[in-house]
C-alpha cells in the first residue's frame, strides 16, 4: 500500500510551547483520515508543517513514498486556516489565477465552479463574498489540477447544512471515484464520522491515539457496567456465562460487551455468589465521549 | 506622474523666465550655469525622474505587490503546492525591477518629450560627451533599482501593506535626519556620511552633467545598497513562516 504521508518525531516548538509534539502519523492511500482536537492542539500547525508553509524544529515528513518534498507538493491541494483569495477577482478570475500555477484547464474550471456551487457569482469579487463562499472559493482553489492528496482544515466552517452535506458528498466522491486520499479536521465529530476511515486524535501537540473508524465503532458500542466489591471473584462467576473476551475489568467496576439484555439475570447470579453489587449501568461512548475521554477530560 | 512632470517643466519655465528678468543667476544654480541654452529636451530627460516623486511610487507599489500576497493568504497557496521561497521571492523582485525599469524609462520618454515640446532637444554642455550622458541615464536606472531593493526589504521585513507603505515614506526621511546629525556631529572633518546615502547620491547624478569621481561614487552606493538590500530582503522573505 502507498504511504502518501509519514510524519517520523515531527515537532514544533514555538519559544517554550510544543505546538507539535513527537508526532508520528502514517495515511495510506486511499484513506480518509480524521484530525481530531480541540482549539490550538495542533491540528493546523501540523497540517501547516507537512504543506512546508511552517518550518519543523524536528522531525521529518516523508510524501508519496519518499518522493522530493516541494515535488510531492505539486500533488496536494489545501485548504488551512482561511482560504487565500484575491478579493479583487471574481470566483472564477480566483480559479483562472490559479490554474496558471496550478495547472487546469478551461473545463476544469468550470466544472469547479459548478461543483461548489459559484458559477452563478458573476462579477461579485471574492472580497464581497459571505464566509461560506469564501470556503467553497478555497475548497475549489484545492481541487485544481486534480490532487492526489486533500489536506483540509475545517473545511465545513462556515457552510449551512446544505454545503455540509456538499462538502461531505464531494469528499465521498473524490475519495471513491479518483481515489484521492483526504486528511481532513474539524470540530463537528459526527460530521467526521460520516466520511472518514482512520482517526487521529492530538492534544497538546500530542497524537493521542490513531485508531481506524471500523475500531472505534467497537470502542463506542453499548456496553453494560457492574460495580462490584470483588472483582476477580465477579470475573470468574460472569466467566461462566459471558465470553471471557467480552468481559473487561476495569476501576473496580466489570464492563461486558454482550449480554446487554441479560442485566437482571447476571445481577441474580452475582449477588446468589454473595458478590456486593452497587451499581449497574448501560453505557454507551458517542464520539464525543470517547474524544473526551481520550484527551482526558 | 505624466502631469507632476509636465507641470515641473512649466514651472521651471515660468521661473526661469522671473529669473533672467529680476534675479542674476548665482553660482550655486550650477545646473543651469551648465547649459548652453537653459532648459532643454535633455535637461528634462537627465531631470525626469527626479522630478516625478518616483520614491513614493514606489513604496506603495511594491508595498502592495510584494505584502498584497500576505494579507490575502495567497502566498501561503503557493508554497503549499511546493512552489520553493526562493523562487518565489526572486521572481517578485525581478518583476519589482522591470516595473522600476518601465517606469524609469517612461519618466525620460516624457521628460524629453515634454522639455523638447517647450523648449527644443537642446544639446550637451561643452565638456559632457553622449557616452557619459548615457552613463549617467544608466546610474539613475541603477538608483531605481536601489530604491526598489529598499522598498522590497521594508515590504518582506513588515509582510503589511499598511505599515510598508508608511515606513517605505517614512524611513528615507528619518535616515537623511539621522545621516545629517551624523555630519554635524562629526563635523564633516574627513567624512560626509550624506553624500553615500541614496537621496545625496541621487540628486547628484540628476542632472546632464556629472564629475566622474561623483559618478563613480554614485554608481558604487546604488550598486552595493542594491545588493544589500535584496540580499537581506530574500533573506528575510524565505524564513518568513506564512
Amino acid at each position: 500500500m502507498e504511504i502518501i504521508l509519514k510524519t517520523t518525531n515531527l515537532t514544533k516548538q514555538f519559544g517554550k510551547k510544543m505546538a507539535v509534539n513527537n508526532v508520528n502519523m502514517t495515511i495510506e492511500k486511499g484513506d480518509i483520515y480524521g484530525f481530531i482536537g480541540k482549539n490550538g492542539a495542533g491540528k493546523t500547525t501540523f497540517m501547516r508543517l507537512v504543506l512546508g508553509t511552517a518550518f519543523s524544529t524536528k522531525g521529518s515528513i516523508t510524501l508519496f513514498n519518499g518522493m522530493p518534498l516541494e515535488k510531492a507538493r505539486h500533488r496536494i491541494g489545501s485548504l488551512i486556516e482561511g482560504p487565500g483569495l484575491y478579493k479583487n477577482c471574481t470566483a472564477y478570475e480566483n480559479l483562472k489565477r490559479f490554474s496558471l500555477i496550478y495547472g487546469g484547464t478551461e473545463k476544469e474550471i468550470q466544472e469547479i465552479l459548478q461543483l461548489i456551487g459559484l458559477d452563478n457569482t458573476g462579477k461579485k469579487k471574492a472580497g464581497k463574498f459571505s464566509l461560506g463562499m469564501k470556503q467553497r472559493l478555497g475548497i475549489g482553489i484545492a481541487l485544481l489540477g486534480n490532487p492526489e492528496f486533500l489536506i483540509l482544515d475545517e473545511p465545513v466552517n462556515g457552510l449551512d447544512p446544505a454545503g455540509i452535506k456538499e462538502v461531505r458528498d464531494l469528499i465521498l466522491r473524490l475519495n471513491h471515484e479518483k481515489k484521492v486520499t483526504i486528511l481532513i479536521s474539524s470540530h463537528l465529530l459526527d460530521e467526521l464520522s460520516k466520511v472518514v476511515t482512520k482517526y487521529g486524535i492530538i492534544n497538546d501537540g500530542n497524537l493521542v491515539e490513531e485508531v481506524s473508524a471500523s475500531d472505534l465503532i467497537e470502542r463506542c458500542k453499548q456496553k453494560l457496567t457492574f460495580t462490584v466489591t470483588d472483582i476477580e471473584k465477579a470475573v470468574s462467576i460472569l466467566s461462566s456465562v459471558v465470553p471471557s473476551s467480552d468481559i473487561q475489568a476495569e476501576d473496580g467496576q466489570i464492563i461486558l460487551s454482550s449480554h446487554l439484555d441479560d442485566a437482571a439475570s447476571l445481577n441474580k447470579l452475582l449477588v446468589q455468589q454473595d458478590i456486593e453489587v452497587s451499581g449497574i449501568q448501560v453505557q454507551t461512548d458517542g464520539l464525543e465521549q470517547y474524544f473526551m475521554k481520550r484527551i482526558g477530560e | 506622474m505624466l502631469g507632476l512632470i509636465f507641470i515641473s517643466a512649466l514651472t521651471m519655465n515660468l521661473m526661469y523666465e522671473v529669473s533672467q528678468n529680476l534675479i542674476e543667476v548665482t553660482d550655486e544654480v550650477n545646473i543651469m550655469a551648465n547649459f548652453d541654452s537653459g532648459f532643454s529636451g535633455l535637461y528634462m530627460l537627465s531631470t525626469a525622474l527626479s522630478n516625478s516623486n518616483f520614491t513614493i511610487i514606489f513604496a506603495v507599489f511594491i508595498s502592495l505587490f510584494v505584502c498584497g500576497d500576505y494579507t490575502n493568504g495567497t502566498l501561503k497557496n503557493v508554497i503549499a503546492r511546493g512552489y520553493g521561497r526562493i523562487s518565489i521571492y526572486i521572481s517578485k523582485y525581478l518583476v519589482s525591477l522591470i516595473a522600476a525599469t518601465i517606469y524609469t524609462i517612461f519618466c525620460w520618454v516624457i521628460g524629453f518629450l515634454s522639455g523638447t515640446v517647450l523648449w527644443g532637444v537642446g544639446s550637451l554642455p561643452a565638456n559632457e560627451t553622449t557616452l557619459n550622458f548615457v552613463t549617467i541615464l544608466l546610474v539613475q536606472l541603477l538608483s531605481a533599482y536601489a530604491y526598489t531593493s529598499m522598498f522590497f526589504l521594508i515590504a518582506a521585513l513588515l509582510k503589511k501593506t499598511g505599515g510598508s507603505i508608511a515606513v517605505g515614506i517614512i524611513a528615507p526621511v528619518v535616515i537623511v535626519m539621522i545621516i545629517s546629525l551624523l555630519d554635524v556631529l562629526t563635523n564633516k572633518i574627513t567624512f560626509s556620511f550624506s553624500d553615500y546615502w541614496l537621496d545625496n547620491c541621487f540628486i547628484n547624478i540628476s542632472a546632464t552633467s556629472v564629475p566622474s569621481d561623483i559618478m563613480l561614487r554614485c554608481f558604487a552606493c546604488f550598486l552595493i545598497y542594491t545588493v544589500i538590500f535584496a540580499v537581506a530582503g530574500h533573506l528575510i522573505g524565505t524564513r518568513n513562516e506564512v
